[in-house]
């Protein structure tokens, strides 16, 4: 293979200058640079790779590894500090962000005019014919005229990446592009690209889904802290990823603080490893890249156990331990009676509580206050770690769980489960005389209905 | 084929490469500019009279202050109706070049997610707030003719070269803009301080009053004062159809290029860290 590289880095560097306060910067400034009131902070060092034509080129990393920032350099948004590079294509798109050009006050189509007027994309682009393309791929109906104020992100999304479908550029940089929408859009988007490969565009392909770049690319760049730590294969660089990011290294920078986050007492991951009730011999299945460690019952003074009151609370703690980027975990339960019904299932998505975004290596104790307003029994139950429309790590069959009733006194309701109900009256009244004076109202015109 | 440019190169890029970049981007700017007008009007039930009116508004208040209790017409033979005309004919274009100079400081900060994310040039963006002003501008010269008809001046063939003026006044306040522009992504403050400066500038500028009313020293920091040529040649254009000497020319087109070139210098050698620091 004699063809010059489509894509050539060589020694690429970023270095961010971060100063402490804008007076270090005009000290700098005054002083022509003698005085240096920055540090410096190096989101990529030596980077060197070629691309040749037709390829598909993927970069994996854990966040904050540099791969957006290398992105961002070879789509020319930020200049190297050091090395160099080169494309050798005439076109390049950059899908980094999708929909950033959009204005919420214009149409879906009047955003595809100013989007391609904003990224100076070629004017076939516009061709009615075109239009109508992007249109039917966006497939949002009749919010295609309307203000994009009005549509979901989703919606929001779609139109972004319908505005580069049916682009055939030399080289297309995608970043994260492939989760966009929903299930059936995102297969279509895979079909759009795999017909763009076949026509000969070569991909720049950033993704945390190890599976995509493990089937689009032949080869691929692992990041580390802003360096190589592997060039190959893919299969081998999705390995090497995958052992980086589960060997505990630690995470790099301080972890932010969670505004979010409200801990009880009991709710650190040592005392959920302490108070385990997982089975190392357990049923469990599921792709296993955010994990549930561990997982303990406590009910509201604190102490471990399986028993609990009719109406009362049990604390069930989950320790996650992610062992891949997790952008948008939740933690759920289901609870089966002793048929097996499900009697009750959900997790925090379900509640609309979202929980952090996990780095590999990262944990999380989520306390999930469920309150037995159920028939006494015996109750099996599962917990599970996911993603929306990915299964992580689901432990089946744990528990019982025993619901009791104090004897004495009624059940307060009867049945598999309490719903909510309220009660309320109005005041007594003569019933007879009130529909007797009803019915004469009534008969005389007909003026009922 | 496209290579990075080393380090080392970096505000090597031509200013010429700079303008043809613009040149590449004109319709965008062009199509925002006249969005961003519409918009700011949109759903006012006078839409863009407010245009007019605002400045209307100002001037009405200039002129009753200086020419009915402060006596003075503007420093020279003026009637009242005169000065009123003096008045609009200087106080216009400020408007328009006040905006452009505040509104550009703020342009790439106002679109720092554009250019977080997109490789778009940054003198795109000051110069769609320079459009829009310019747009403005157009409205406001035809606007001063009206006036001026209305106030007795009778149709000047000199009134051709008034857009030549107002569009040299339009390159000096991009210039301003885009250099003001590159200094505030790295100092924040440059964005209130400019609002402060133009106050004082105001008052520097021959807008209400005859730029030799104030005495000879401040005649003279009136002539040295940028915007002051362009006012009156604006005024002389328009009121007594003095075509401005050639030494007039010189300067207003000077500064005009000479101002965007050295914008585009100082963007191109601090390009290289002006994305890091927003």
């Amino acid at each position: 293979m004699s063809a010059a590289p489509l894509v050539e880095v060589e020694g690429l560097g970023k270095r961010f200058k971060i100063y402490p306060t804008p007076w270090h910067r005009a000290l700098e400034w005054a002083t022509g640079g003698k005085a240096t009131g920055h540090s410096d902070f190096w989101a990529l060092r030596d980077i060197s790779f070629t691309v040749p034509p037709g390829e598909c080129f993927g970069i994996i990393g854990a966040n904050g590894s540099g791969k957006s920032t290398l992105l961002k350099v070879l789509s020319r948004v930020l200049q190297p500090t050091e090395g160099r590079f080169r494309v050798n294509a005439a076109s390049v798109y950059s899908l980094l962000e999708l929909g950033t050009g959009f204005h919420a006050d214009l149409t879906g189509r009047e955003n595809l005019h100013q989007s391609a007027r904003l990224l100076a994309l070629p004017a076939e682009l516009l061709n009615p014919d075109v239009v109508e393309q992007i249109r039917e791929f966006a497939d949002i109906g009749e919010f295609f005229d309307r203000p994009i104020r009005f549509y979901s992100s989703g919606m929001h999304m779609r139109l972004g990446f319908s505005l580069f479908a049916f682009l055939k550029p030399d080289l297309l940089v995608v970043d994260e592009a492939l989760s966009v929408g929903d299930i059936l859009f995102q297969q279509k988007c895979t079909a759009r690209i795999d017909s763009l490969r076949r026509g000969g565009t070569s991909f720049l392909f950033v993704s945390h889904d190890m599976e995509a770049v493990r089937k689009l690319c032949r080869e691929a760049l692992v990041l580390d802290g802003g360096r190589a730590a592997f060039l190959g294969p893919s299969g081998e660089a999705v390995n090497r990823y995958h052992s980086i990011a589960f060997h505990g290294r630690p995470p790099r920078g301080p972890v932010l603080h969670d505004k979010n986050a409200d801990p009880q007492a009991g709710m650190t991951a040592a005392e959920v490893l302490r108070g385990n009730i997982l089975r190392p011999d357990g049923r469990r299945h599921g792709s296993r890249g955010l994990e549930v460690r561990a997982a303990r019952l406590t009910d509201a003074r604190g102490r471990e156990t399986l028993v609990v009151a009719v109406r009362d609370v049990l604390h069930l703690d989950l320790l996650v331990v992610a062992r891949e980027p997790v952008p948008s975990p939740s933690a759920g339960l289901v609870l089966f009676d002793r048929f097996g019904t499900v009697v009750f299932s959900a997790g925090t998505g379900n509640l609309g509580h979202r929980l952090p975004a996990l780095s590999p290596g990262e944990s999380l104790v989520v306390r999930l206050t469920v309150r037995f307003s159920v028939q006494p029994g015996k109750y099996t139950f599962t917990v599970g770690a996911s993603e929306p429309g990915r299964v992580h790590d689901w432990h089946e069959m744990l528990g019982p769980i025993e619901v009791f009733h104090e004897g004495g006194r009624p059940l307060p309701f009867h049945g598999i489960a309490e719903l909510p109900m309220e009660c309320r009256h109005a005041e007594v009244e003569r019933l007879a005389e009130r529909l007797a004076e009803t019915r004469d109202e009534l008969a005389p015109g007909g003026r009922a209905r | 084929m496209t290579t990075a440019p080393t380090p080392a190169a970096a505000h090597q890029l031509e200013v010429g490469g700079f303008f043809s970049a613009l040149w590449g981007h004109r319709h965008y700017i062009l199509a925002g500019a006249l969005r961003e007008l519409k918009e700011r009007y949109a759903g006012s039930a006078m839409g863009i009279l407010w245009h007019v009116v605002t400045p209307l508004t100002q001037i009405a208040v200039y002129f009753v202050v200086f020419s009915r209790f402060m006596g003075a017409q503007g420093g020279g033979p003026y009637s009242p109706q005169a000065y009123a005309l003096f008045l609009c004919a200087g106080i216009l274009p400020w408007f328009v070049f006040a905006e452009c100079v505040r509104g550009g400081t703020n342009a790439l900060l106002a679109n720092e997610g554009y250019l977080k994310k997109l490789a778009v040039p940054e003198g795109v963006f000051v110069a769609q707030t320079v459009a829009t002003s310019g747009l403005t501008l157009g409205l406001y010269a035809l606007a001063l003719m009206a006036i001026a008809l209305a106030s007795g001046v009778s149709f000047q063939a000199s009134w051709a070269l008034i857009p030549a003026v107002l569009v040299l006044f339009l390159g000096l306040s991009f210039g301003l803009a885009l250099m003001l522009a590159t200094i505030a992504v790295f100092f924040r403050d440059v964005v209130q301080i400019v609002t402060i400066v133009l106050q004082f500038w105001f008052w520097l500028t021959p807008i209400v009053y005859h730029q030799t009313s104030l005495g000879p020293r401040m005649t003279e920091v009136m002539e040295w004062n940028p915007p002051t040529a362009y006012i009156v040649a604006v005024r002389g254009l328009l009121i007594e159809g003095t075509v401005p000497a050639p030494g007039e020319w010189l300067w207003m087109a000077g500064l005009a290029l000479l101002l965007p070139a050295l914008g585009a210098s100082i963007l191109q050698r601090l390009s290289s860290d002006l994305r890091d620091a927003l």
